[in-house]
């Protein structure tokens, strides 16, 4: 088709939500249903690229309508006499429904839940028969919309979710497949073009989207519908292997000077097979059945080579192996997983999910003070609109402080400035159309015009994907301003009111975004900052729990805690990181914060492998002869990751670099005198491979802070911490 | 002194002139703001957006005095 080349996607896509829009209120005016403009917000809330995606949007808009609807009856029916008590039992359910659309890919239905008690209380009033009608209109409507943007993105230039999923996943897998060469490329001698770091980024960001599309390919075909639990076995593989691969990166660092190729005899041939493993799982998700099924295993070092190690360099070198073993265990689910989806496996494959510990993710400080943010924006606007005389238009104040304070616990570091654009932009456009052009228009082929016209401009200026809740957001303003109704009536305090109401819910934002918590980027980095270091010393200091006494409940509860911090800070500092703004930076640039930040991703990597390995049963020889050397290298840690709790920026290069080739060089020898002491039957064991991974890991944890404190002195710190208005 | 109140009248339109002060303010606070961060005297200020609120209130009660009395 010609129109398919001519046209871009951009312009496609803001036609398509266009013609949705008109449609909805096209049937929405010919029914004669109230708040028409409530299909045009499903519309403009759930248009998303492809057909699943937005289908998938829709009905969790349309069953969070209903689990909103449900829970404003009820607490109309329980407290329409006692506005207090109503008003906290909708603070309960609406923040539980904020609370719970962290860490979800179905976030969307609690937001609609969530938004929809206040508007359908207020909206309705208190008269019970008038509320009912209203929750019905919105039901009504939401499906309105969802049923009109369905039609018109399953007509015009559809766009499959399956291939959209199945293409982000093969693009997946070649990044992997790059990644890996990358770490072997200086080991095995090869050459390759691509940079690392832009890699890792696509990586991620590509790994972020796979959820969403999933859900999305779930609800538009039915083969990926049925094979669901393996597809997201896939993803959470996927991102198992982004991190082992990340760990291995890091491992490199202390066996770059050695001759692995000497060392690793199989390595060559290690790495042929696994890239050969990533071309298969490719031809498997092009269709194709794979050429054979992964062969080599990870390679064992050679002893005669490895013999002439120091003791620190074996121990790198096991650390090194162990990272192998686990991204080669695996590519190879990777690979059955999707033998099994392709119907290429002789057996069934059940993929094993490490399930995630529910609690640090329930108790994240971070999630909990986005809430309070929320209440405190929520709360503000009540307090206002009760005892504030005159505050016009309040249903609409409050409405929209708590759908924009429910958006802002989502995307916490969207200034809030970059908010106000769009919606001064959807109340300009909608302004001047119910103002000077409505009142001249006959008919809905005109009213439909504009209509498009309005909504193609905000949907083309508005049409990246970082964009969309400014697109939603200025197309919901715009319809609301418009007001299209059968008995149309034209007043300009519709107008003059909304103009009021705007800055005065753009107010409580800025308020609660202050108080009672701050939110600015550089409070909220300075805070993560303290917490990941508090973390980190808090699990130095659970290395020296005895096995054979097992901690108490309370101390594994804190470890958990910690544990998850450990895991998420760096992720969220990458975000806040990249939103400080130019005076918070002062002398150090956004690369150099970004750095700051990698240094931290692999610190945590590092002393996940420390409190792994420490898990692991250890020589009783080694552990004898070294206790005493082991306990101050921890002692030091603990003290330092303390310290870097309170002052980040105490971090010394120098000091640390020699504090570490210090500690090491006592030990090389310790463990000489221990090994030349010991009887050599029973240094060959196992535990004692464990105990010098364990050394690899300290030494690992203690190369990360390093290069934390090399980081640490390009950033202007006192620009960071100064207080700013 | 100004017993009888007044309003602001621009486009058919009238406004109370503590709109417009509060407007006023707010602009001046956020004015006041800036200037304090750019010499970097913002760092003496123990909650700096205390401050700013502070200041927005301060200067629409004296616009309220002495630029648009009610």
């Amino acid at each position: 088709m010609p129109a398919q080349t001519v046209l871009s996607d951009r312009v496609k896509a803001a036609v398509k939500t266009a013609l949705a829009i008109v449609l909805a209120y096209g049937v929405a005016l010919s029914m004669d249903w109230g708040h028409s403009y409530w299909a045009a917000f499903a519309v403009a809330f759930c248009t998303l690229s492809t057909v699943g995606e937005s289908l998938n949007k829709g009905l969790l808009r349309l069953s969070g309508t209903l689990l909103g609807s449900l829970a404003a009856v009820t607490l109309i029916a329980l407290f329409a006499q006692d506005r207090w008590l109503f008003l906290i039992g909708m603070t309960i359910f609406t923040g539980f429904c904020t609370y719970m659309m962290s860490g979800t890919s179905r976030w969307y239905f609690w937001q609609v839940a969530g938004l929809s008690v206040p508007l359908l209380a207020l909206s309705g009033g208190t008269d019970s028969v008038n509320d009912f009608e209203t929750v019905v209109t919105r039901t009504e409507e939401t499906a309105l919309g969802l049923a009109s943007y369905s039609l018109v993105w399953l007509l015009i230039w559809p766009t499959s979710s399956r291939e959209a999923f199945e293409d982000a996943v093969r693009r997946l897998v070649a990044a992997q497949r790059q990644l890996t060469a990358q770490v072997l490329t200086p080991t095995v001698g090869e050459t390759h073009d691509a940079g690392p770091e832009t890699l890792r980024r696509q990586t991620m960001q590509m790994q972020a989207r796979l959820g969403g599309l999933l859900d999305g390919a779930e609800v538009d075909s039915y083969d990926v519908w049925e094979a669901r639990r393996a597809w997201r076995g896939l993803i959470h593989r996927l991102s198992q292997l982004t991190s082992a691969s990340e760990r291995w990166r890091q491992s490199l660092a202390e066996v770059r000077e050695l001759d692995l190729r000497r060392l690793l005899p199989e390595l060559p041939e290690f790495a042929a097979g696994l890239d050969h493993r990533f071309v298969q799982i490719g031809r498997m998700l092009e269709g194709h059945p794979p050429e054979r099924g992964p062969t080599p295993v990870p390679p064992s070092p050679d002893d005669g080579a490895i013999a002439s190690l120091s003791q620190f360099q074996r121990a790198a070198l096991l650390v090194y192996r162990a990272n192998l073993q686990e991204v080669d265990r695996l590519t190879r689910d990777l690979f059955d997983t999707i033998a099994d989806i392709r119907s290429f496996a002789r057996a069934k494959v059940y993929p094993a999910y490490d399930a995630a510990p529910l609690l640090p993710s329930a108790l994240d400080p971070e999630r909990l003070a986005g809430v309070a943010r929320w209440f405190a924006g929520l709360w503000l606007a009540w307090i206002i609109a009760l005892y504030v005389p005159d505050v016009p238009n309040t249903v609409e104040f409050i409405v929209l402080s708590n759908s924009l304070s429910m958006a802002l616990f989502l995307l916490p570091q969207v200034p809030i400035a970059g908010m106000f654009l769009p919606i001064a932009l959807g109340f300009a456009l909608g302004g001047a159309i119910y103002v000077l052009v409505m009142p001249h228009l006959a008919s809905f082929a005109s009213l439909g015009v504009v209509l498009f016209a309005a909504v193609f401009l905000i949907c083309y200026l508005y049409h990246r994907p970082t964009q969309a809740a400014g697109k939603a957001a200025a197309l919901a303003v715009l319809v609301m301003l418009m007001g299209v109704a059968n008995e149309q009536s034209y007043n300009f305090l519709n107008v003059a009111n909304l103009a009021v109401v705007l800055p005065l819910v753009f107010a409580v934002l800025a308020v609660a975004t202050h108080f009672p918590v701050s939110f600015r980027p550089e409070h909220v980095f300075l805070r993560l900052l303290g917490r990941f270091f508090r973390a980190c010393a808090y699990l130095a200091s659970t290395l020296q729990w005895d096995p054979a006494n097992p901690p108490t409940r309370w101390q594994r509860f804190r470890r958990v805690l910690h544990l998850g911090d450990l895991a998420r800070a760096p992720g969220k500092l990458a975000i806040w990181g990249s939103a400080l703004p130019a005076a918070a930076l002062g002398q150090s640039t956004t690369g150099q914060v970004q750095a700051l930040v990698d240094s931290l991703q692999a610190l945590a990597y590092r002393m996940q492998d420390l409190i792994e390995t420490r898990a692991t049963p250890q020589s009783q020889v080694l552990v004898r002869e070294l206790l005493s050397e082991v306990r101050a290298w921890r002692v030091a840690l603990q003290d330092i990751f303390g310290n870097l709790s309170q002052h980040p920026e105490a971090a010394d290069f120098a000091d640390f670099r020699s504090q570490l080739d210090a500690m090491v060089e006592r030990l090389e020898k310790q463990i000489e005198e221990a090994v030349a002491g010991a009887d050599q039957a029973s240094i060959s064991t196992r535990e004692n491979e464990n105990s010098f991974r364990l050394l690899g890991a300290f030494r690992g944890v203690s190369e990360a802070l390093v290069n934390f404190a090399r980081q640490a002195g390009g950033i202007d710190w006192a620009r960071l911490r100064e207080a700013r208005f | 002194m100004h017993l009888i109140p007044h309003e602001l009248y621009i486009g058919e339109v009238f406004f109370p002139p503590m709109l417009l002060n509060a407007a006023l303010g707010l602009v001046a606070a956020s004015i006041t703001g800036r200037l304090l961060n750019r010499f970097r005297v913002s760092r003496y200020f123990y909650h700096p957006p205390l401050v700013l609120i502070a200041l927005a209130v301060i200067y629409t009660g004296l616009f309220s005095i002495f630029l648009i009395p009610a």
